[in-house]
């Protein structure tokens, strides 16, 4: 048997996983959808289709010539009916496309590529085309991710199934009923990367995914267990935990010799190259305090609200609708769509909310305990009430990856990772 | 026993010869006026004047009178006296004062639940408020004042104008812009800081100016002029009549004087 790895710090929250068992669902192909022109990190896209414009699914409707940067897709057949700002589910506000949906179901036609024959910038491009972005959560254009710098030699691919952040099963599910697309998807980028050393990490609370893959893996794929524990899917954390490489502060797993993908993405890079299917759907968890929890397969930009009815509505008065994990995602206010790089939909009522008043630091340090960064939380966040930036920066505040940890255990309540992304902001004031 | 006392009373001589002689001749060469003139400084060592607190301003002072100005924290009087140590004369002139501009009552967006500082509630995409150029009320303003001058009501901050010295701390501390200086004879003042066109303010907020003009057209002297959508007076054609504060039906101007105003300030 393999051993399992681990990182330093961390936390172990209940997993809370409700929906590992439940298959993935086609949803109910919605009747408008709302397609920001900005899902990944980079530029915006501009619109390639004007008002009124018939579109069929899969079509592209935006683009941008930028290097960073991924075109967006249609994802029903419809009529486009307003180019407008809209409110992403991270709380930006960017310019999205609106189309109403026909009745039909049309996809545009699709050509894939041999990945035997067809050569790296080929696949790269059609990555491109096809609009993907790593859909873990922070979004980065994959074809950017698959053409590192020429100095960098790149020895290990890492498809990151670790899924650490409780409530969400997507990529657990993908694991499970769509091994063999992952393999295949793994397959095609160490291709493209011209690397031989292919890793699956996977947490050991999902031993039914490590079955799954190892066996489907064979030779060529490994798999490796990890300790369960959060942030384990954290890249930074994941690489220190299979290989025991340190990527350097500030720096990329580049740096280190290593690309990283998420499971979802490695599928969805799969049906482009091979088949040539642009990313227009994806698997999102709905839970929490709804009637029927459910791993859904969504087009990108349907409206939570209308999935959260497909699961039977919410149970009890909703306090909060979450985009993302319990740890890291993001409280919504309005009606936002589903984007390329939303995993769940969490629901919570009011009885699961608690909201506690702050009381002051006792010094305790567990934050200190459980940074997987090793920073001191409580430093930063003195340092920044103080107003001194200064002083964050020589604590390394910039190192935070924001993962929560500290904000999780504190006893008194303090709200760390606010405090400290008012830290980085006013460091990158001073550095100005 | 006369033993003793000889010893240690010449020994004593001896070293408190030796001192004086020392202090004499390794005496530290400081211009007294740095001293008295850091006595008539306000000690709030806030750092408006650009040096890095009192002590520094008293010594810059005395190197060149001219910076007296710099100060916005002195009291009359201390100016005076400290102009007169520095040898220029002090002329009579208003000094300025913090002015919140939001009358506050935009709507709100979502609970901010977590750390309580305007900054970070206006984090979160475009902030708690339906207007991105509201007032938040959760207090940076009242924190940075050293003089206590700032006040939450409910959640607008209120300006104590007596206490007011016009360091600018708020200012820089308001994420939003919402506070800016004004001189402190100003006769009317704007009670909304959002830029964006009538029909947008309408939606967000009931007190927001909407670039009606009511107020430019009741101006008898053509004091006010709307640009970017605020009016923008000018105080020296102003002679608070309060037309316009009577025309503006959003109550987004205010007549700061009703009453005569006070004397001047020195400066």
């Amino acid at each position: 048997m393999l051993m399992k790895r681990g990182f330093r710090g961390g936390v172990h929250p209940l997993p809370n996983k409700l929906t590992s068992d439940k298959k993935i669902e086609k949803a109910k192909l919605p009747s408008r959808v709302v397609i920001p022109l900005r899902q990944h990190i980079g530029a915006p896209c501009d619109p390639v289709v004007e008002k009124g414009a018939k579109v069929k699914v899969g079509q592209k409707i935006g683009d941008s010539p930028a290097a960073v940067s991924a075109p967006v897709h249609s994802t029903i057949s419809g009529t486009v009916s307003e180019i407008s700002t809209q409110l992403l589910p991270t709380g930006d506000r960017v310019p999205a496309i609106v189309i109403e949906a026909d009745d039909g179901d049309e996809w545009i036609e699709t050509k894939g590529l041999d990945p035997e024959k067809a050569s790296r910038e080929e696949m790269i491009s059609k990555i491109r085309e096809c609009g993907l972005v790593g859909m873990g959560g922070a979004g980065f254009p994959t074809h950017v991710k698959l053409n590192p710098p020429k100095e960098k030699r790149i020895d290990t691919l890492i498809i990151n199934g670790a899924e650490c952040e409780p409530y969400i099963t997507a990529d657990h599910r993908l694991m499970l009923e769509e091994g063999e697309k992952i393999i295949e998807g793994a397959k095609i980028i160490a291709k493209i990367l011209g690397v031989d050393n292919i890793l699956i990490g996977i947490e050991d609370n999902k031993p039914d995914a490590i079955d799954n893959m190892d066996r489907l893996g064979g030779e060529s794929v490994r798999v490796v267990p990890l300790k369960t524990r959060y942030p384990q899917g954290d890249e930074r954390h994941l690489i220190k935990a299979i290989l025991g490489r340190e990527v350097p502060a500030g720096g990329l797993p580049f740096d280190v010799g290593v690309v990283v993908q998420n499971v979802g993405t490695t599928k969805a890079i799969y049906e482009a190259v091979t088949q040539g299917i642009p990313l227009v759907e994806r698997v999102v968890t709905i839970t929490g305090d709804v009637k029927e929890s459910k791993n859904l397969l969504v087009r990108i930009g349907t409206l939570f609200s209308s999935l959260i009815q497909e699961c039977g509505g919410p149970v009890g008065n909703t306090r909060k609708v979450i985009a993302g994990g319990p740890m890291m995602g993001f409280a919504q206010y309005v009606d936002v769509p589903v984007v390329k790089t939303t995993n769940c939909i969490l629901v919570f009522s009011e009885e699961r909310v608690r909201e506690e008043e702050e009381s002051p630091c006792i010094r305790c340090g567990r934050c200190i305990e459980v940074c997987p960064m090793g920073l001191m939380p409580t430093m930063l966040v003195k340092f920044t009430r103080a107003k001194k930036p200064e002083m964050c920066l020589e604590y390394n505040i910039m190192s935070c990856d924001e993962c929560g940890c500290c904000a999780y255990v504190c006893p008194s309540k303090i709200p760390i990772v606010h405090v400290i992304r008012e830290g980085k902001k006013a460091v990158r004031r001073l550095k100005k | 026993m006369i033993e003793e006392i000889a010893v240690l009373g010449s020994l004593g001589f001896f070293f408190s010869t030796l001192l004086v002689v020392m202090s004499k001749r390794f005496a530290v060469q400081m211009d007294e006026r740095v001293e008295r003139v850091r006595e008539l400084l306000p000690g709030a060592s806030c750092g408006a004047c650009g040096f890095g607190g009192c002590d520094d301003f008293a010594e810059a002072l005395v190197k060149d009178p001219s910076l007296l100005g710099n100060c916005r924290l002195m009291g009359a009087d201390e100016r005076r006296r400290a102009g007169a140590l520095l040898g220029i004369e002090v002329k009579e002139t208003w000094w300025m004062v913090a002015n919140v501009r939001c009358a506050g009552g935009s709507k709100v967006l979502f609970d901010w639940v977590g750390e309580k500082t305007c900054s970070a509630a206006s984090s979160l995409g475009e902030g708690v408020l339906a207007c991105k150029y509201g007032c938040i009320g959760l207090g940076d303003c009242v924190r940075a004042c050293p003089f206590g001058a700032i006040e939450l009501r409910g959640n607008t901050p209120v300006v104590d104008e007596d206490k007011c010295r016009g360091c600018g701390l708020c200012v820089n501390a308001c994420p939003r812009g919402v506070i800016k200086l004004i001189p402190k004879d100003a006769k009317v003042i704007i009670r909304c800081n959002s830029p964006e066109p009538g029909k947008v303010v309408a939606a967000a907020c009931p007190n927001g100016c909407i670039a009606c003009k009511l107020c430019e057209k009741a101006c008898q002297v053509g004091a006010i002029k709307i640009e970017n959508n605020l009016p923008v007076i000018d105080q020296s054609l102003c002679t608070s009549c309060g037309a316009c504060v009577e025309a503006c039906k959003r109550k987004v101007l205010v007549l700061r004087f009703p009453k005569p105003l006070a004397t001047p300030h020195a400066s």
